[in-house]
């Protein structure tokens, strides 16, 4: 993912929701609140009918609609896929790209793909990228049955990438330890290198 | 009130394809906020690609409607806002035309309340006309929908496919109350069909859902 895209990830999970108009904010704050996952409450939304009633819509055969589809399709989005090159070449090339942007682009460029409305699937789009941002958040441990895996973001491997290497340097940990405790005036004004 | 006008305010839902327009879904009805009409989301199967409201040349519903003509004029339309949980959707379409009627709720109507339908039924059998029913109401009843509980009423009498997004309007009055979605069926029907009908919606048990969601949509 282009660094200007992930950098939008770097939000709390609840600045995706306001990307919603109010209506489907509520609904999905609701769902949310009751599975306490992002992916069941994408998977109510999908799934939703009124009990014990038989549409009279037309001839049209319901169409059901797989998380897991809407999900391949943001992640070829997100990655420059060339099905996407254009749409994603244009948000691109905005000078700013908010939330509300990326949301808008990737549910308006998927939609005729599944075969869909942008207006239905936008819930969907923000509560998968509320998992890709709970992610970025915090490691996941994958439960094994002889050991545990963890999975973290790349920037997160990174930064432990970079400590590890750092504590490699003989004296490092203790040069940065002394410039910790160093109080400020007894810093020099200039570099001497 | 005369509801002559509604010739021109509540119209067949359908889908284009290369020979025009191929399927009839069901009712949508234009409300007052320009190019704005509101039908179950259903009707829609929640996709706007060449979904279209179909026009037919009457100026009042007391006109006799030709049913061996096929010429009809179209609108393309697109889903501007959904909730599945409701069933109910908005369509927008690029015109500046918008009708006098006015939302309400369920919650003006009581057990027994005369309420007007108008609808397309047999629509899926291209039958394209706007007919009129007058009935009562049965309940007044929660719908469940996953975690989401909805205001409906039982109206009590038959409907048949195409009269999704039906307006039901408090009788005597432009005030529309509720939108028609289907018929009771226990687990949703569906199981078995007879020339093309489910005889577990062979009854007088319709549901309509309150339109006063609409509200938070438009």
């Amino acid at each position: 993912m282009e660094n200007k895209l992930e950098q939008l990830f770097q939000v709390d999970n609840e600045e995706w929701l306001t990307t919603l108009p109010r209506y489907q904010q509520i609904r999905i704050k609701e769902l949310v609140d009751s599975t306490n996952s992002y992916e069941e409450a994408a998977k109510q939304w999908l799934n939703a009918m009124p009990e014990n009633t038989f549409p009279f819509g037309g001839v049209e055969q319901a169409r059901n609609i797989f998380i897991e589809k809407v999900r391949d399709e943001i992640e070829k989005f997100l990655s420059g896929d060339e099905k996407y090159a254009d749409e994603h070449k244009q948000l691109l090339s905005s000078s700013e790209i908010l939330q509300k942007t990326l949301v808008s682009s990737v549910s308006a460029a998927i939609a005729p793909v599944i075969g869909t409305a942008a207006a239905y699937i936008l819930p969907v789009v923000v509560l998968v990228f509320m998992t890709m941002t709970k992610i970025a958040d915090q490691p996941i441990v994958i439960a094994g049955q002889t050991s545990n895996a963890v999975l973290l973001s790349e920037s997160d491997w990174a930064s432990v990438q970079e400590t590890l290497y750092l504590l490699s340097v003989p004296g490092m940990r203790e040069s940065i330890r002394e410039g910790l405790t160093t109080p400020i005036e007894e810093c020099d004004r200039e570099l001497q290198w | 009130m005369s509801y002559s006008a509604l010739a021109n305010i509540v119209f067949a839902v359908g889908r284009t394809g290369s020979n025009g327009v191929e399927l009839l879904l069901g009712t949508a009805t234009l409300l007052n906020s320009p190019g704005k009409f509101v039908t179950a989301a259903h009707v829609t199967n929640k996709d706007d690609q060449n979904l279209v409201v179909v026009l037919r040349p009457y100026n009042s519903i007391d006109d006799y409607q030709d049913t061996s003509d096929s010429q009809v004029q179209v609108i393309p339309v697109r889903i501007e806002a959904i909730d599945p949980f409701t069933d109910l959707c908005i369509l927008a379409a690029d015109i500046d035309v918008s009708s006098n009627l006015s939302i309400g709720s369920t919650n003006i109507l009581n057990v027994g309340s005369v309420v007007d339908i108008f609808g397309y039924p047999h629509a899926d059998h291209g039958r394209l006309v706007l007919t009129h029913q007058r009935t009562e109401i049965g309940a007044r009843i929660l719908i469940k929908n996953g975690i989401v509980k909805t205001k409906h009423v039982v109206l009590n009498t038959q409907a048949r496919p195409g009269q999704s997004g039906s307006p039901i309007f408090s009788a005597y009055t432009t005030t529309v109350v509720a939108i028609l979605i289907g018929s009771y069926a226990p687990g949703g029907g569906g199981g078995i069909l007879l020339g093309g009908v489910d005889p577990h919606t062979l009854h007088q048990t319709t549901h309509a859902v309150s339109v006063e969601y609409i509200m938070e949509m438009l």
